[in-house]
C-alpha cells in the first residue's frame, strides 16, 4: 500500500506545482490539461503496482491490423 | 535558445534536421533490426537493406510534399485544415497514440538492453525512469537543443561505426555471404518488410519538425534529406553485411543484439579488445535522440490538437506516462519479437505513410494550402489589464 500512497501524494504535490507554475504564466488551460494527463499517468502506474489485469496496447494494435498483417506474414513464412 | 525564452521551441537548419533523421533512422534499429532482417533474408539481408533506400526516400517525399503546401504547420494543424476540425482532431489523436506507443517501445528496448547486458540487477522501472528524466529535460528545452545534441552525437556515431567496421575486417568470412540469391529475389524482397515499419514509417516525426526549419534553409532541405537517407541506408547495408560475414546467419538469427555480439569479436593482436561497450554507448546516444524526437512530436501534436499555447506543460506528464507504458507494452521477449517482426510494420505504414498520403491526396484534390504560421508563440501573451481594473488600482 505504501508505494500507492506515495504515488498519490507525488501526483498531488506535482498537481499543485503544475497549477502554480502555469497560473503564474497565465496558462490556465495548459495547467488543467497537464494535471489531467499527470493523473492519467499515475492511474497507469497504480494499476501496474496493484497488478490489475491490463492488456498491452500492442494487443489492440495487433487486433486492429490482423486482417492486414496475417496474410503478409503467411506469405513471408510460406517460402 | 534557453529555457526562459518563451513558449516557442526554436528553429533548426536543414543540416541539423538531416543529422536528426540519420540518428533517428539508425536509432534503436541499428542494434535490433539486423536480427529481424537476417531471419527473413538470411545471407542476402544486406541486399534487403539496399533495396529499402528508395522506399525511405519515397516515404519522406510524402512529408515534403505536405510541407510544401503547409510550410509552417505540423500534421496536427493541417489535418484540421484538410479534413475539417473534428476529423482532423481524430487523425491527430491516432498520431498521439502512435507516438506514445513508439515512445513506450523504444524505452522498452533501452531498459531491455541495459538490464540484459550491462545492469542485470537494476530494476527496469529505475533504468526507464532515469533515462526519461534526461529525455524530459531535452524535450522541455526544445527542438533546437535536441538538434545541437544530435550534431555532437552524429560525429561520434559515424566515428564509432567507422572504427568498428574497420577493425572487423580481419574477422570477416566471405563464405558466410554465400550462396548469394539462392532463392532468387524473393528472400531480399521479403526482408524489406520489417524495415518498412521500423524505422522507415516512423520517420513521420518529420511532419512535426519540418515547420521548425529556418526560412533561408528550406531550399537545401531536399538535398540534405537525400544525403541523410543515403547515409543511413549505407550504414544499414554495412552493418548487415558485417553481421552476416562475421557472425554467420545462424548466430546472427539467435542473438537479440547481434551488433553488440559482433563487436565482442573485435580483436586486433590482443591490443584492441572488448570494444563492444563503444557500441552500447553509441546506441544509447542514438536511442536518446530517437526517444527525444518521439516525445517531442507527441507533446507538440497533442498540445496543438488541444489548442494550447505551449507544449511544455505536457512534457512531464507524458514522460511519466511513457515509463509505465514501456513496462506493459510486451508480455515477454517472445511477444516482443513477434510484434516487432510481424505486426509493427503494417501498423506503422498505415499510420506513417497511408494516412499522410491520404491527407496529401485530399489536399491536392481540393487544392488546400496555407502559409499560415502555426508555430507556438515566441512569448506567452500577457492578459491585458482592463480599464476598470486600472482605475481600481489607481484609486
Amino acid at each position: 500500500m505504501g508505494p500507492i500512497i506515495a504515488c498519490v501524494l507525488f501526483a498531488g504535490a506535482m498537481s499543485i506545482l503544475l497549477w502554480h507554475q502555469n497560473k503564474k504564466r497565465q496558462q490556465i488551460k495548459e495547467g488543467v490539461w497537464a494535471i489531467v494527463f499527470l493523473w492519467g499517468a499515475i492511474a497507469v502506474i497504480v494499476a501496474k503496482l496493484l497488478h490489475l489485469p491490463m492488456s498491452p496496447p500492442t494487443d489492440w494494435v495487433a487486433a486492429i491490423t490482423a486482417p492486414l498483417y496475417k496474410p503478409i506474414v503467411a506469405w513471408i513464412k510460406g517460402g | 535558445m534557453t529555457k526562459g525564452t518563451g513558449a516557442a521551441n526554436g528553429t533548426i537548419t536543414s543540416g541539423q534536421l538531416s543529422k536528426l533523421l540519420f540518428l533517428f533512422s539508425i536509432g534503436s534499429a541499428a542494434l535490433l533490426l539486423p536480427t529481424a532482417v537476417v531471419s527473413i533474408a538470411k545471407q542476402d539481408s544486406w541486399i534487403s537493406m539496399l533495396l529499402v533506400i528508395p522506399f525511405h526516400y519515397a516515404f519522406i517525399y510524402i512529408y515534403l510534399l505536405l510541407h510544401k503546401r503547409f510550410p509552417k504547420m505540423t500534421l496536427a494543424q493541417y489535418a484540421e485544415k484538410i479534413a475539417g476540425v473534428w476529423l482532423g482532431k481524430a487523425v491527430t489523436l491516432t498520431f498521439v497514440f502512435f507516438f506514445a506507443l513508439l515512445g513506450g517501445l523504444v524505452l522498452n528496448n533501452v531498459t531491455d538492453f541495459l538490464s540484459k547486458s550491462v545492469l542485470p540487477q537494476t530494476p527496469d522501472w529505475f533504468i526507464g525512469g532515469t533515462f526519461m528524466i534526461s529525455i524530459a529535460y531535452a524535450v522541455f528545452l526544445g527542438v533546437e537543443t535536441i538538434a545541437r545534441t544530435g550534431e555532437i552525437l552524429f560525429a561520434w556515431t559515424l566515428f564509432i561505426i567507422g572504427l568498428i567496421s574497420f577493425t572487423l575486417i580481419n574477422q570477416m568470412h566471405a563464405d558466410n555471404l554465400l550462396p548469394m540469391l539462392y532463392n532468387g529475389w524473393s528472400g531480399p524482397v521479403k526482408g524489406i518488410y520489417p524495415v518498412l515499419g521500423f524505422p522507415l514509417a516512423e520517420c513521420v516525426f518529420l511532419t512535426a519538425i519540418l515547420p521548425m526549419i529556418k526560412d533561408e534553409e528550406r531550399t537545401k532541405l531536399k538535398r540534405m534529406i537525400g544525403w541523410s537517407v543515403l547515409l543511413s541506408g549505407g550504414v544499414g547495408v554495412i552493418i548487415s553485411f558485417l553481421i552476416v560475414s562475421v557472425l554467420g546467419v545462424e548466430e546472427a538469427m539467435r542473438s537479440p543484439f547481434s551488433v553488440y555480439e559482433m563487436a565482442k569479436s573485435i580483436n586486433i593482436e590482443e591490443i584492441l579488445v572488448r570494444v563492444e561497450i563503444l557500441v552500447a554507448m553509441v546506441w544509447i546516444g542514438t536511442v536518446f535522440t530517437k526517444l527525444a524526437i518521439t516525445v517531442y512530436s507527441l507533446v507538440v501534436m497533442l498540445s496543438q490538437m488541444l489548442k494550447l499555447r505551449t507544449y511544455r506543460s505536457l512534457v512531464f506528464p507524458m514522460c511519466l506516462l511513457i515509463v509505465p507504458l514501456s513496462l506493459i507494452v510486451y508480455r515477454n521477449s517472445i511477444h516482443a519479437g513477434t510484434f516487432a517482426l510481424e505486426v509493427w510494420s503494417v501498423y506503422a505504414v498505415l499510420q506513417g505513410v497511408i494516412l499522410p498520403l491520404s491527407l496529401l491526396a485530399v489536399a491536392r484534390l481540393f487544392d488546400k494550402k496555407s502559409a499560415e504560421d502555426g508555430r507556438f508563440p515566441e512569448k506567452t501573451p500577457k492578459t491585458p489589464v482592463s480599464a476598470g481594473e486600472t482605475a481600481d488600482k489607481q484609486g
